[in-house]
This record gives C-alpha cells, sequence and structure tokens, in this order.
C-alpha cells in the first residue's frame, strides 16, 4: 500500500510538470491531425466522397457534321455538364497552346469527313494529345476517347442507313416530309428491335457503395480472427 | 473529409503518440546520467517504484494525447469514432501498448545517446510496414504480411473497426493483441530498467 502511495506521489509530481508546460505536448499531439489533414486536402480534395473534378478538353472539330454536332450538345447534359467543359478551337495551335497552359488535359482532334467515312463503313483516326503535366484526368479523358470511337463505330454500324436519312433531312434546306420523317422513325426503330436481347435487360449494373460499408473479402467476419 | 481522414489518422496518431510517451522514459535514462537518480532513490524510493511512475506516466500521457486527438478530430472535422465505451478500451489498449513498446526500447538503450538512435529506429520501421505512414494496402504483398504483426497495424485495424461499427471480433483481436504486447513490454521493460539502475547503484 505504501509503495503504490509512492508510486503515485512520484506519478503526481511528475504530472504536475508537465501540466505547468503543456505546449511541447500540445504541439506534438496535433501533428498527426495537421498532417492527416494536409494530405487529405492534397490528395482527397473535400474527402473521399466529395465532388468530381471537372475535365477541361480540347477539341479540333474539322468534321462539323451530324455525329460531331451532337458532341457539341453533350456537356450540356445531365452530370456530364458538372464535369466536362469541352473547349472547342479552331486549329491545333490554339489547341496545344492550351495544353501547353494546362488550361485542358487533352486535345482530341476530330478528323475531316469523320461523319461521312464512317457512314460509309470507312476507317477513321481521332487524335489524342496528353497533357504531360498532369497525371490522372488525361488517362481519364484517355478512357472516354477510347469509349466514344467505341461507341460512334457501333452506332455507325447499327444505324448507318436511318442516320444517312436525318443527315440528308438536315442537309436539305425544305422541311421534311412527313412520310420520310415516319420512314427513318420506323426504320431506327426497326434496327433498335434488333438490339433489345443484347441491351435489355442489362447483363452488367453498375452500383456505387459508400466507402465506410465497403467490406473487403480478406476482412470478412469470418476470417478476422487471423489478425494478430 | 471525414471518410478520407479515417484511413490516414488512425495510423498517424499511434506513430506520433510515441514520440510523447517517450518523454518520462528519457527521463530515466537522463536522471541516470545526470545523477539526479541517486538523489531521488537516497529517499524511501526503489529502483522499481520510480521506474513503475515512470511507467504510469507514460500511460497516462499517451491516453490523454489520444483523447485529445481523438475529441478535436471530432469537433473540428465532424469525425464519429463510435461507441465511447469500445473507445475507452481502444484508448487503453493503444496506451499500453505504446508504453510497453518504449519500456523496452529504452530499457534496451544504455544512455539517452543510445536511445535516440535506437527509438526513432524501431518505431520509423514499425510506422512503415504497419501503414502509419503508407497507406498499408499499397504496400507490396511480403510487406503487408509483415506489417500484419506490428501494433500500428493492431491499433488501425482497432481503432477503425470501432469507427465503423464492425462487428465485437473484428475490434477484439487487435485489442487483445496490444494489450499483450502492453503487458509483455512493461514487465520486460520494467525488468530491464530496474535491473540496469540496480546495476548503476552498486557502481
Amino acid at each position: 500500500m505504501r509503495s503504490l502511495k509512492t508510486i503515485l506521489r512520484l506519478l503526481l509530481n511528475d504530472l504536475k510538470r508537465d501540466w505547468k508546460r503543456p505546449w511541447a505536448m500540445l504541439l506534438l499531439a496535433m501533428m498527426p491531425l495537421a498532417l492527416s489533414v494536409l494530405i487529405a486536402s492534397v490528395f482527397g480534395g473535400q474527402g473521399g466522397s466529395g465532388p468530381m473534378p471537372t475535365v477541361h478538353v480540347a477539341i479540333l472539330d474539322q468534321d462539323k457534321d451530324l455525329l460531331t454536332g451532337l458532341l457539341r450538345s453533350l456537356p450540356t447534359q445531365g452530370d456530364t455538364a458538372k464535369n466536362l467543359r469541352l473547349h472547342f478551337v479552331e486549329n491545333r495551335e490554339e489547341g496545344f497552346r492550351l495544353v501547353e497552359k494546362s488550361q485542358v488535359s487533352a486535345l482530341v482532334v476530330l478528323p475531316t469527313k469523320m461523319t461521312e467515312n464512317l457512314l460509309k463503313g470507312q476507317t477513321n483516326s481521332i487524335e489524342l494529345y496528353e497533357n504531360p503535366a498532369q497525371q490522372v484526368l488525361p488517362k481519364v479523358v484517355r478512357q472516354g476517347v477510347s469509349l466514344l470511337a467505341l461507341g460512334l463505330s457501333a452506332t455507325a454500324e447499327t444505324l448507318g442507313e436511318p442516320l444517312r436519312d436525318i443527315r440528308d433531312m438536315i442537309r436539305s434546306n425544305g422541311f421534311p416530309a412527313s412520310a420520310a420523317v415516319g420512314g427513318v422513325a420506323s426504320s431506327s426503330v426497326e434496327k433498335l428491335g434488333h438490339l433489345r436481347s443484347y441491351v435489355f435487360p442489362p447483363l452488367i449494373k453498375f452500383e456505387t457503395v459508400p466507402a465506410a460499408d465497403f467490406q473487403p473479402f480478406s476482412t470478412n467476419a469470418a476470417t478476422a480472427p487471423s489478425t494478430p | 473529409m471525414s471518410d478520407i481522414l479515417l484511413s490516414l489518422l488512425p495510423g498517424a496518431m499511434y506513430f506520433w503518440m510515441l514520440f510523447i510517451g517517450q518523454w518520462p522514459l528519457q527521463e530515466v535514462l537522463q536522471d541516470k546520467e545526470t545523477r539526479v537518480l541517486p538523489r531521488i532513490l537516497s529517499c524511501p524510493v526503489t529502483p522499481m517504484q520510480y521506474v513503475l511512475a515512470k511507467l504510469l506516466r507514460c500511460f497516462v500521457l499517451c491516453s490523454l494525447a489520444v483523447i485529445l486527438l481523438l475529441v478535436a478530430s471530432a469537433l473540428l472535422f465532424g469525425m464519429k469514432w463510435g461507441n465511447p465505451l469500445k473507445l475507452a478500451a481502444v484508448v487503453v489498449a493503444w496506451a499500453g501498448s505504446m508504453t510497453g513498446l518504449l519500456a523496452v526500447i529504452f530499457g534496451l538503450s544504455r544512455t539517452k545517446e543510445q536511445s535516440n538512435v535506437l527509438s526513432p529506429l524501431v518505431l520509423l520501421v514499425l510506422a512503415m510496414l504497419g501503414g502509419s505512414m503508407f497507406p498499408y494496402d499499397s504496400l507490396p504483398a511480403f510487406l503487408q504480411m509483415i506489417g500484419l504483426y506490428t501494433p500500428n497495424r493492431w491499433a488501425v485495424l482497432g481503432l477503425t473497426a470501432v469507427a465503423r461499427a464492425k462487428p465485437l471480433a473484428e475490434v477484439v483481436w487487435p485489442l487483445m493483441g496490444l494489450a499483450a504486447m502492453g503487458a509483455l513490454g512493461c514487465g520486460l521493460g520494467l525488468f530491464l530498467f530496474t535491473r540496469q539502475l540496480a546495476a548503476g547503484r552498486r557502481k
């Protein structure tokens, strides 16, 4: 008992000393918080579940036709408007200047007669210049352009004929005849009908899970007891 | 912000709190070197009582620092650390393991200089392997295997399990590892310190 009292007396004396000079301890105690917040703000923005960054892409549209016209309206729709900003440029130099100033993550060049060649079933090449000063966003653009190329190829392959008709209608100065519009609509629906068994219902669904609820397989409750 | 902090802060907390815990044990070596210790031991105080008081002070300081950080992060960044009772168990296990680890490191050191070299070396290696410095998941598989047996990793697993309201089994195993380490380390450290101080007394 006396031994315990001695220990407690020694402890209290030391703690009193610490209480009188707490600054070093407080400073050291705040270090992990300060460093973690710093790292979180650098790598995580407002946090892991925070907003997606906006991807700026320069587009040189040398085609100026139906499909590339559709592209222009893409970033003004839905969530895309928040996360994708397209900067249409008149020539390559202007696009490269934006890349050099790091105002865009990539420059995409849509070739001349792209729509026409696509509808004829001919091969096209989309050029992509990635911004070397950025790490992640150019890769996002590359994936996006690959998807776009795939999507355009599939669309041209499947809906080539109706698209050609629609293009001709838009190009003709007169108001299209009801029968022609109806014909295009019915042939489009017919083409899409062939895809129904492939597209509906989708075989793969995309679902997001909050980080807090994510449970990797290796830390399942059943395997957890093997930890320490 | 709290989501990413929850994956960064526990590891960093455990690493930095160890530096707070080393002060009391460094004082033992300092008192020995500056000849203050013989004066203290000339009073009715045994080396074991003296060392036990220092170990207790290390435990108290580590606990207070961890509590301070948990409260500060909750108030400043809205972090939710989970059930307070389980959290109290985590704080005790953390502080106990820190005391045990530091007791062995400083018990093995003969001088303050030795401890100044040995302590950061051990703490940094443990921090790197245990995920206090880099995300544990980004370590190579063989380092992850080693890191799984570091107190830093157990500390992170214990605290994040409580914060994410994981099943009790996921909380208990890391905390048992920490508690065992604390008990063994304190016992070994106490033995090493008292033997060292008794030998110094005989000289």
